[in-house]
């Protein structure tokens, strides 16, 4: 009986006009978000390589070691192609000071105002706005739509039992609606091999989430749509009820979580923080004129008193004055790394307190956000993707740890070579040898934290959807079919 | 006769219950877009002034003027900013001016707080872009052949009603209904702004007033294109079925889509790349510089070992500032006047990617209402141009100021130099209230209001063009 039910649930979608339209215009829009992910994926690349090259070639016409500030541009990943998320937000570019000082800035939507203007259009808003629109907008009538016709009445002059036709009007919706979405999912990954985008296994991995993600999430809509449905007698009345719970599900609830948030939980803007910093700085940049005050003063009078020195030999006097000088640089170099540290660990302590206050908002603001499924989809499809707020906390830290390898490595290469200014030195300076030099490398979270972090979206979306079913159950259970 | 089937749309919208849903749900958002933008508001005028104040303490304790070489601006926040966001929480918000360099703005809302760019906020352009479009749609779109599904429309000419009268009854009844009934929120919203303490200016009534104009003419739009589409189709399904497709491409995909294109045809040079290059001419600079420095030292010694009478020695000493401060002038203005031609280049490249992408949106009455209202509340690309004129010319009122503080330039590292090692130093803190302060001001209302007239013209042109459409459509309609 199910499979009956099933079938003729199926032709009934797949038949109608209403469908080829709908799939249609899914599948260029599916194909649509794909491809411009690709070409903007691939715009990024060649970005990241253009600017990477110059910055590694300015690097190269160093002539001194204490001139060398790596600039690290965010190396481009092939998920963004399929949910940008906040990577267009977040910057792409930090420098690599002495300080130890790290920030991400110049964004691509700073930088490239227009493109912030209408936002991007990637596979993830494709589903969240579009896919559920439609969902709704094919399940809307599925019970009451058929009392109206006189078909429901119909139907149950046979002896069907009411679970089995709403399982089947279920499960006929949901294949009828998401088996077509297969295919052009499936020529949209075909374009990424086409393209040539690196994916690598955990990539694929992630993809295969994310696709049965956004199935999940076109499920409740559909079930959504039956439950309504159910509840109501007329299909006008529930496509009206639709529209407006999916505009406050989609469009609204998302927005007002965080917005709430922001009103209630207060965070100090970049600019407190630059200045509480800068504060900071000047005073350990006092403590460290002091010192090398103190330095130049103890190596004068040491000077002073090897010249004084009858008993030495001239040759005596140099070996002396090369000791001094040597012990003076290490001196100075000791109170510099000290500044540079000082100012890294105020500058970390500093970042770890304000991320801690923003964390407190964003779990706020996210926790009201998620009443909504189409929260829990985003949220759960840019934790996939990588493309969440964690993006710049994990760089900066990232950033930090590689900033205090290159910074050894640099003192240490300072160590080694005579910085001395000599006006009467009429030597060009030479280049430096750069090869050496530690290189980046931001590393991706592995598939278990991953997963780990977008579990408790999936399991939101999971139980909005059991819950839209074991209401359609019962709702038409109850439902006066005449 | 107009009249009679103008109260009868009036009656039949207002009495639904497709009304009283619809109308709470738009007086509910749109309130809460003026309540949510008017805390906007506040909280980023208590973060502005709060940034100001921080970046003036780094001050507090200086005694020397020659310390305030640069300066950290911030956008000033505008109430029209917080209800029509447009592109301000995407643009960077700070600078720093040090009177020599042009201004660079960095550190927009959205990269320092990523939480508000997941979901981005519901500020009133998104509430009759998206939402009232909509349900413009949902009101309309079986206005012809709904009545035919019903027999109504059949019943109604039984009586000798001219087509035209009918449609025009029908339209205006349809608008009337939506758009008098949204005046109430929009006023309680307007009532919210006096009650909790936002003063608007002249200009900016004026400015609210005409966005609202847009808003209603927008609205026209989605509700004469369903009549249109109603008396193209036998069926209301499927005249909603196809509204809702144009929907999505107006409101979702062309805007988007345009600048995808845009981006694609015409290639910017990123921002990251002028600085490199400017960064490498720097570097070439430091290193023909330090030969230079050691020739102009070397030629000082020298002259001083030659006469060392105090006279001589201090000529000497002119001699070699003056050729310092030359070598300096010339190594910024070559600098400057590199990045500056850089920068020229790529933001001529820019205007005409914007140009194209608006060029080809403008076909989306969506993208014509974004580009009116964010014209008319100050947050186009308009404010980035203009917030960066405003910054530069308060850069270079800045280094008049600390010209008139220390009586040299900024960025003259000897004079600097000089001044720090003075033996007599000053024991005063500075006064930082005499800083100059920053404060943004929108462009004036003429030149905003004719940068948004041609986006109301095409508003109105679209709706005089379904408006034609639909009566068309309508004179040919089977009424069987």
């Amino acid at each position: 009986m199910i499979s009956t039910l099933i079938e003729k649930e199926l032709k009934s979608i797949l038949l109608s006009p209403k469908f080829i339209a709908v799939f249609s215009v899914c599948s260029i829009l599916i194909l649509l978000s794909i491809y411009i992910g690709i070409e903007d994926y691939r715009v990024s690349m060649a970005h990241y390589e253009v600017v990477t090259a110059q910055a590694d070639q300015q690097m190269q016409e160093e002539t001194s070691w204490q001139g060398v500030s790596p600039v690290i541009n965010r190396y481009p990943d092939p998920m963004q192609i399929f949910v940008a998320g906040v990577q267009n937000d977040i910057g792409r570019q930090a420098t690599i000071g002495s300080r130890g000082t790290i920030k991400l800035s110049r964004s691509h939507y700073s930088q490239n105002i227009l493109f912030a203007f209408f936002r991007s259009m990637d596979l993830m808003f494709i589903v969240k706005i579009v896919l559920s629109l439609f969902a709704i907008l094919f399940t809307y009538d599925a019970v009451n739509g058929e009392r109206e016709t006189g078909t429901l009445k119909l139907s149950f002059s046979n002896a069907v039992p009411r679970g089995s036709y709403i399982i089947a009007k279920l499960i006929g919706s949901w294949l009828g609606l998401v088996i077509p979405l297969v295919v052009p999912l499936l020529i949209g990954i075909a374009l990424v091999l086409v393209y040539r985008i690196p994916m690598t296994a955990l990539h694929w991995e992630k993809l295969g989430l994310l696709i049965g993600l956004s199935f999940l999430y076109f499920s409740f809509f559909i079930c959504l749509g039956v439950l309504m449905s159910s509840l109501t007698r007329q299909s006008s009345a529930a496509f009206l009820y639709l529209l407006v719970i999916w505009v406050a599900l989609v469009l609204i609830v998302p927005r007002s979580g965080v917005m709430m948030a922001g009103q209630f939980i207060s965070v100090p803007t970049s600019a407190e923080i630059s200045a509480r910093l800068a504060q900071k700085t000047d005073e350990f940049s006092a403590q460290y004129a002091k010192k090398i005050d103190e330095f130049s003063a103890e190596d004068t009078r040491k000077i002073r008193e090897i010249y004084s020195d009858k008993s030495l030999t001239k040759e005596e006097q140099k070996v002396k004055r090369d000791e001094l000088s040597e012990q003076y640089r290490k001196n100075i170099n000791e109170a510099r790394d000290e500044y540079n540290r000082k100012i890294a660990d105020y500058d970390k302590s500093l970042n770890e307190d304000w991320r801690n206050r923003k964390a407190v908002r964003e779990k706020y603001g996210f926790s009201i956000s998620r009443f909504s499924p189409a929260s829990a989809f985003q949220l759960a499809a840019m934790d996939l993707a990588e493309t969440n707020l964690k993006l710049k906390t994990s760089y900066e830290d990232q950033l930090r740890i590689y900033s205090d390898i290159f910074n050894k490595f640099r003192s240490g290469k300072e160590a080694e070579t005579d910085t001395s200014f000599d006006i009467m030195d009429d030597k060009k300076p030479e280049k430096l040898d750069v090869s050496d030099v530690p290189k980046f490398k931001y590393v991706n979270a592995d598939l278990g934290s991953v997963l780990q972090s977008t579990v408790l979206d999936m399991a939101i979306i999971a139980v909005f959807t059991i819950l839209a079913v074991a209401g359609s159950f019962v709702a038409f259970t109850r439902y006066d079919v005449r | 006769m107009f009249k009679l089937i103008l109260y009868k749309e009036l009656r039949e919208i207002i009495g639904s219950t497709k009304f009283a849903v619809t109308f709470g749900i738009c007086s509910i958002l749109i309130i809460l877009a003026f309540f949510s933008g008017i805390k906007n508001y506040q909280t980023g005028m208590e973060e502005y002034e709060a940034s100001k104040a921080a970046a003036l303490r780094q001050y507090e304790k200086e005694t020397e003027w020659t310390k305030v070489n640069s300066l950290q601006i911030f956008l000033t926040p505008e109430p029209l900013m917080s209800l029509i966001m447009g592109i301000s929480n995407d643009l960077g918000r700070t600078s720093y001016v040090n009177g020599r360099n042009k201004p660079e703005i960095y550190d927009s809302n959205y990269s320092q707080q990523p939480v508000f760019a997941v979901f981005r906020y519901l500020d009133l352009e998104f509430v009759f872009q998206v939402v009232l479009s909509l349900f413009a749609i949902l009101f309309a779109f079986d206005a012809i052949n709904g009545e035919k599904e019903r027999g109504t429309l059949r019943l109604s000419f039984v009586n000798s009603i001219p087509r035209a009268t009918y449609i025009l009854g029908k339209i205006t009844g349809s608008f009337l209904a939506l758009a008098l009934p949204l005046l109430i929120p929009i006023l309680i919203g307007i009532l919210l702004l006096p009650l909790m303490g936002i003063v608007l200016s002249a200009d900016e009534w004026i400015r609210l007033t005409f966005f609202i104009v847009c808003g209603l003419l927008y609205l026209g739009v989605f509700l004469t294109l369903s009549v249109f589409v109603s008396g193209l189709t036998q069926r209301s399904s499927s005249s909603f079925l196809f509204l809702l497709v144009i929907w999505v491409f107006s409101v979702l995909i062309v805007p988007r889509a345009s600048v995808i294109i845009a981006g694609n045809m015409i290639e910017v040079p990123s921002k990251e790349e002028i600085s490199i290059k400017v960064m490498k001419l720097q570097q070439q600079q430091s290193i023909e510089s330090e030969q230079k420095l050691k020739e102009l030292y070397r030629n000082y010694f020298q002259a001083l070992s030659k006469n060392s009478d105090p006279e001589a020695s201090a000529r000497e000493e002119k001699k070699l500032q003056e050729s310092l401060e030359k070598m300096l002038t010339e190594r910024t203005k070559k600098r400057e006047d590199f990045s500056s031609r850089l920068k020229e280049e790529r933001r001529n490249i820019q205007s005409g990617q914007e140009k194209l992408a608006f060029g080809i949106s403008r076909i989306s009455p969506t993208a014509v209402f974004s580009l009116a209202s964010t014209t008319l509340s100050g947050t186009s690309l308009e404010l980035r141009d203009h917030y960066q004129k405003t910054a530069e010319a308060f850069s270079s009122s800045f280094a008049d100021f600390y010209f008139e503080k220390t009586g040299f330039n900024i960025g003259n590292p000897l004079k600097i130099m000089l001044a720090m090692n003075k033996k007599e130093k000053s024991i005063t803190l500075i006064d930082t209230s005499e800083i100059p302060e920053f404060v943004y001001q929108a462009p004036e209302l003429s030149f905003i209001l004719k940068d948004a007239l041609p986006d109301t013209a095409i508003l109105i042109l679209f709706n005089f063009i379904f408006f034609a459409g639909a009566f068309v459509s309508f004179m040919r309609y089977d009424l069987r």
